[in-house]
């Protein structure tokens, strides 16, 4: 057993190898050994190859809850080891570069992952009631023979664990995760009917057949709306054999294509910065699905977020609690804290104020810290986040506009106007947070290019914080350091001192590409430094790779490994 | 798996890494090598060494544990623990629950609901509980409820120590009763509950079986601890009406409770115990600021009254001490015709999960409610701490500091 895990080791460090070089690892240089590929930057990670059918992996909720929670140290750490050589997230089964690389129109982000227009009118037929997670529900089958869980508003709050996941469904899918087709619906309860067979597991304990009273009764205390319809949440059934749920640690033993450690993959990692914003605090194992799923001719399992009934102001079967996002279940400081101060200590939280109307629940973003937000209990992949993932997720979330926002929550469908503002107010408001916080954390240069001057090529780049509008200008300077390098030995040779711009742009030293590697291509770093008193930690330097492959010039690397610090924990508030 | 080692793990993953990549780099020495074809090494390799995922023995416990119903209950069955008085010493014992018997959700509005709780148990000191109960809710769909229930009760040891604010004679006593009761209840608004109830009461009182103390009938006698002699059946009728707006019965954070019950105790073929009873509790919680800081403000009265020559038995007389009243004394320790008692409280939440408290209680019995004299009331200190989920309250535990030393309590029942 040892050998295998051994074996197992190397494979992964043979993956490891592609993303540690591609992220311009500090680790020592080894002669020979190639930094970047004719390939590189890679954009598509090809872990859809074909697989035999894999045995399905339920997780435990509470060994998840249990071990996350007591135990330390059994996620790896360092940097995220799926990055192309510019720091970016290549597409794969478990991601898929939509606003972060693109423009998305409105109607593209509304329409997010859906390929259909919802459950088809006609019968819907009864077909289980699943007893997984907490959120009260039952499986129809549509019209069309389509299959969807139908997940019912707490009586109490309604309309807001329905309006809350299809918000954030839409903007997951467009962020890039793979998420079920979601919509809301109105269900007349006339055209149910219960399938054949269906069972039911009924209070006592013991199974029965179901009947069309029983699904009556589930209805009977939610709130009706003008034609006397029920608002649902229908979310898709989701393609392919479900096999279980992904962890945040580790691979997937019995799956080829899963060969880097889920903590070291920066779209989970950034997944922390995502949930922040949405008060996605249920972002845990038991949320995910993985799906053994057929795509043109190819087997191979895709990875779904999904669930998200306890995002915003919505804890699932009531508003959120004032603690979620700010505090785990368990953690023993603040718990003695709480106790020895008799009260005189209070959490952030609970200085909160929440608006009054029940569908937005308990959200808000004026306390709202982005840095200290929490899942419900520790996460690895979050634990794992560095100021290169909170950088590039910060970067997708400012890619939402006011507009996009107002128009996503108009798609939640809340009936009461002034919810539907104060919760576009505060989702925005939250994302400016987040946006400036992990994007001023970092040395936030960004959307390098070369192009051709007057006296030659020159490299461009912008400030993402005075892009964004983050901060204002401020007498900023870049300071630039050119050298040459050799990418058959990673060493870098200076060829050029000093230069400090007050603009974004450099002159390229076309003189001084390195060595030509095997497949004839030359490279130039530049190094360069952010001076800004007000933001001391943009002097971390940011190197830019640029290739010259026989006169065309490009950029093949991005390094931001020296531009900031790692984020680690989640700080106390 | 210590920090270390893991971090030494991964100082190994980085350093092999290089190796790693110097293999392909040297494999892949013309154009057609890339990143993409390493990576697809990496999966060839991968798929050599493929192995079912496996869970560890903990894992698996808890797989179980989270399938097989998580409240740790069969069917209804479930262990009970504790819901003794004070003194009988660590219970245990269980219970069957059936909530809206033959439906397949419980809805608290269905008409003519009924519930079913039996129970067994028994503690360490020899006491002894069986119980059943059965409850008709919102009869007829209105906001009526009916339950009937029957009770039988050994408690071996239960304390006295003399009537009056002075007594002083710790003795023991055992009480057998076995009370069969109906209970109607009406509640015309949300908050507002009227009601009533018929019980027939069978309590038997004998010697103690405390080997620290002597047994009662060896320091009083039927004069000083009425009801020694023996004690008829009695019938007992109440009426009830209470005023609950907390926004939780069990966790309370705002609000407040009032209940009176007033109760006529009829010896039957025995008028001489014949007695008339009369229980007011007034609950109050003042948010300090926010839900998280609050004062809770509690009074109580318990008043008897019987004619010139009947006799209230010990076992019904008002009494203080105990978890919610005098926690610094023990449960019953002083008993006369009237008492009178309230507390303060101020709770924190010190974690999402669990409040604490300092308090103070204050209190006194008397034989007439014109011999209250505030100057007299015996006090009590302490802290305790409550156990709750996010609106519900699971266990808790007191520490209280009186005049006869310190007292714990733990306790499973939310009280008034």
């Amino acid at each position: 057993m040892a050998s295998k895990k051994f074996v197992l080791v190397v494979v992964a460090i043979t993956a490891l190898s592609a993303a540690t070089l591609g992220a311009q690892s500090k680790a020592p240089a080894v002669q020979d050994s190639r930094r970047f590929f004719p390939d590189d930057p890679l954009w598509m990670d090809d872990d859809m190859r074909n697989i035999a059918p894999v045995a399905k992996d339920d997780l435990s909720k509470s060994y998840d809850f249990v071990h996350h929670t007591f135990s330390k140290g059994s996620a790896l750490s360092g940097p995220s080891v799926n990055v192309n050589t510019l720091g970016e997230v290549p597409d794969s089964s478990w991601f898929t570069n939509r606003i972060g690389v693109r423009n998305m129109t409105i109607d593209e982000v509304l329409r997010g992952p859906d390929t259909i227009d919802g459950p088809a009118p006609g019968p819907w037929e009864v077909i289980g009631k699943p007893t997984a997670g907490i959120t009260p529900k039952f499986a129809i089958r549509d019209a069309n023979g389509i299959v969807f869980l139908i997940k019912l508003d707490p009586a109490s709050v309604p309309e807001l664990a329905s309006s809350v996941e299809l918000i954030a469904t839409k903007i997951f899918h467009a962020i890039g995760y793979t998420v079920p087709e979601d919509f809301i619906a109105s269900m007349d309860p006339r055209q149910l009917r219960v399938g054949k067979n269906v069972r039911l597991r009924s209070e006592s304990g013991g199974e029965r057949p179901m009947t069309i009273d029983d699904v009556q009764r589930w209805l009977k205390y939610q709130p009706r709306q003008a034609d006397g319809t029920i608002r649902v949440l229908a979310s898709r059934w989701v393609p392919g054999k479900v096999v279980g749920s992904f962890r945040f640690t580790g691979t997937r033993p019995d799956d080829p294509n899963d060969i880097y450690p889920h903590e070291l993959r920066r779209e989970l990692r950034g997944l922390r910065v995502f949930s922040a914003w949405l008060n996605h605090d249920d972002a845990r194992s038991i949320n995910s699905i993985d799906s053994y799923v057929e795509v043109d001719g190819r087997r191979f399992i895709r990875h779904y977020l999904q669930d998200f009934g306890s995002t915003l102001g919505s804890g699932s079967t009531s508003a959120q609690q004032p603690r979620g996002g700010y505090e785990y279940l368990i953690e023993g400081d603040k718990i003695r804290k709480g106790l020895l101060t008799f009260g005189l200590w209070q959490r952030d939280w609970m200085k909160a104020k929440y608006s009054d109307l029940p569908s937005l629940g308990n959200i808000e973003s004026q306390v709202f810290d982005p840095a200290t937000w929490k899942t419900e209990y520790p996460h690895p992949a979050f634990e794992a986040m560095d100021a290169e993932d909170a950088f590039w997720a910060a970067r997708i979330v400012a890619q939402f506009s006011d507009a996009m926002i107002r128009s996503i929550v108009a798609a939640s469908k809340l009936s009461n106007a002034e919810a539907a503002e104060q919760l576009t107010k505060v989702i925005v408001e939250r994302r400016d947070k987040v946006v400036k916080h992990w994007i001023t954390g970092i040395n936030p240069l960004d959307q390098f290019e070369v192009r051709r001057g007057l006296r030659g090529p020159i490299l461009l780049f912008d400030n993402a914080a005075l892009r964004l509008g983050i901060t204002a200008a401020a007498g900023e300077t870049y300071q630039t350091t050119w050298s040459s390098f050799d990418n058959m030995t990673g060493v870098e040779h200076p060829v050029s001192d000093v230069e400090e711009y007050s603009e974004p742009v450099s002159w390229v030293p076309t003189t001084e590409f390195g060595p030509a590697d095997p497949s004839g291509a030359r490279y130039l770093v530049a190094t360069i430094r952010t001076m800004n008193a007000a933001f001391p930690q943009w002097k971390a330097p940011v190197k830019v790779t640029l290739r010259d492959r026989g006169g065309v010039i490009d950029i093949v690397g991005i390094d931001r490994s020296g531009a900031g610090t790692r984020v680690g924990s989640t700080t106390n508030n | 798996m210590t920090r270390t080692l893991v971090t030494n793990v991964a100082a190994l993953i980085i350093t092999l890494s290089i190796g790693s990549a110097s293999n392909a780099s040297a494999q892949s020495q013309d154009d057609t090598a890339g990143r993409a074809k390493a990576l697809s090494t990496a999966r060839d390799q991968k798929s050599e060494q493929l192995t079912p995922p496996e869970r560890s023995l903990t894992e698996r416990a808890l797989y179980w544990y989270d399938n097989h119903d998580s409240r740790l209950s069969w069917r209804g069955l479930h262990v009970n623990m504790g819901n003794f008085s004070g003194g009988a010493g660590f219970a245990g014992g269980i219970g069957l629950t059936q909530r809206a018997i033959g439906q397949p959700v419980v809805d608290p509005y269905q008409p003519n609901r009924i519930d079913l709780d039996l129970s067994a148990g028994r503690s360490i000191s020899g006491y002894q509980r069986l119980a059943a109960r059965v409850d008709v809710l919102n009869i007829a769909g209105a906001p009526i409820n009916f339950a009937m229930s029957w009770r039988d009760d050994q408690m071996p040891q239960e304390d006295f120590y003399g009537i009056g604010p002075d007594a002083d004679h710790r003795v023991s006593y055992r009480l057998d009763t076995t009370d069969t009761t109906a209970a109607l209840e009406w509640k015309p608004l949300r908050q507002l509950s009227i009601g009533g109830a018929v019980a027939l009461l069978t309590p038997v009182v004998g010697p103690g079986t405390d080997g620290r103390y002597p047994s009662i009938e060896t320091t009083f006698d039927p004069a000083s601890a009425p009801g020694l002699n023996g004690l008829p059946e009695f019938l007992r009728t109440d009426a009830i009406v209470g005023f609950d707006w907390r926004d939780s019965s069990t966790h309370p954070r705002s609000g407040g409770n009032y209940q009176v019950t007033a109760s006529q105790y009829d010896g039957r073929h025995d008028t001489l115990n014949d007695f008339r009873r009369v229980d007011v509790q007034l609950q109050q919680i003042v948010p300090l600021g926010n839900r998280y800081r609050r004062v809770e403000l509690r009074a109580q009265a318990a008043l008897t009254d019987a004619d010139d020559t009947a006799r209230v038995p010990i076992i019904y007389l008002p009494a203080l001490g105990g978890l919610s009243t005098l926690r610094g004394f023990s449960n019953g320790r002083f008993r006369d015709r009237q008492a009178v008692s309230m507390s303060a409280e101020y709770q924190w939440e010190a974690w999402w999960a669990l409040d604490a408290a300092v308090f103070v209680d204050a209190g006194q019995v008397m034989n007439r409610l014109r011999d209250l004299e505030i100057g007299s009331f015996e006090t009590t200190y302490g802290i305790g701490f409550r156990l709750h989920s996010n609106d519900a309250f699971l266990a808790r535990f007191d520490l209280a500091y009186g005049r006869e030393g310190f007292m714990p309590y733990l306790g499973f029942k939310y009280g008034f």
